[in-house]
């Protein structure tokens, strides 16, 4: 009798099991073809009320970057090649690990109107990191700012979760710039 | 099986954003068909935003595009030129 109770509930405990991880699995999935419909990670856009230089001036300012990034602990410039574009490292802390990125960012002028600044890794802990800042003149006085990208750490964790973090991250980093180019 | 027919209509729209720029949207829907042919039904299939565009002043041209539009709040159409972007088919107005 007591064999046959034990029995049984060994079955119970393996279904449960069996059930949460196929749970898990689908969470994970769900979360991974959210990620992979859109092509970016983080997205923000916001109209800035001063001039397309102004907002050109604090965006290539590498060295202040973790003064407008949260969780950004240090960033440097270690060496400029030529006017627009320059060598940086960047280091983020964020779930009690540190990530850093050594990157190049090249400032593009597609037109007086518009200037692109694109970040290319050459070499870091992160599974993935790319950005883009857009700069894109409306008139003199007003300026929209587009950044958007990806970043992915070697760690196991849900791309819906991420995505919804580095969004948040990005949002307050150009809620900051606004702040400190319009007061 | 339903001997029911569907056919597919797209619909070019431009909603005005809280900070005075105006947003491309695409809309999709997919109609229901009676045997006659005429819609019984119809369903949004799918929005999709595009480019940001602004009114242009009056000597203002843009070589991304610009478009003469009817706006449902106002009585005049009015011209619109898409903003210089490095656009890509569904990575904008995610925040929309």
């Amino acid at each position: 009798m007591e064999n046959t109770v034990a029995h049984s509930n060994t079955k119970i405990f393996w279904l449960l099991w069996v059930t949460m991880v196929f749970l898990l699995c689908l969470i994970f999935s769900i979360g991974d073809a959210q990620a992979k419909s859109s092509k970016d990670f983080f997205y923000k856009e916001m109209v800035i009320n001063v001039p397309i230089s102004d907002v050109d001036r604090v965006i290539t300012d590498y060295s202040n970057y973790y003064k407008y990034f949260h969780h950004m602990e240090v960033s440097r410039v270690l060496k400029t090649n030529g006017d627009n574009s320059s060598d940086c490292y960047f280091e983020i802390e964020v779930f009690g690990r540190t990530f850093w990125a050594k990157v190049r960012l090249d400032r593009t002028y597609v037109s007086p109107n518009h200037i692109i600044v694109k970040e290319t890794t050459y070499d870091t802990n992160l599974k993935e990191l790319n950005g883009q800042w857009e700069l894109t003149k409306i008139d003199d006085q007003n300026t929209l700012v587009v950044i958007h990208g990806s970043a992915k750490p070697y760690m196991l964790l849900p791309d819906s979760f991420l995505k919804n973090l580095l969004d948040k991250e990005v949002s307050a980093a150009v809620r900051r710039i606004n702040r400190l180019l319009t007061q | 099986m339903s001997d029911q027919r569907m056919t597919t209509s797209v619909e070019r729209v431009f909603k005005k954003l809280p900070d005075g720029l105006i947003r491309e949207i695409t809309i999709s829907y997919i109609h229901f068909l009676n045997a006659a042919g005429d819609i019984i039904r119809s369903k949004l299939d799918k929005s999709i935003p595009g480019r940001l565009f602004k009114r242009a002043t009056e000597n203002e041209r843009s070589q991304y595009g610009e478009v003469m539009y009817l706006f449902p709040d106002e009585e005049v159409p009015v011209r619109l030129i898409a903003l210089g972007m490095d656009y890509q088919d569904g990575k904008y107005g995610r925040s929309l």
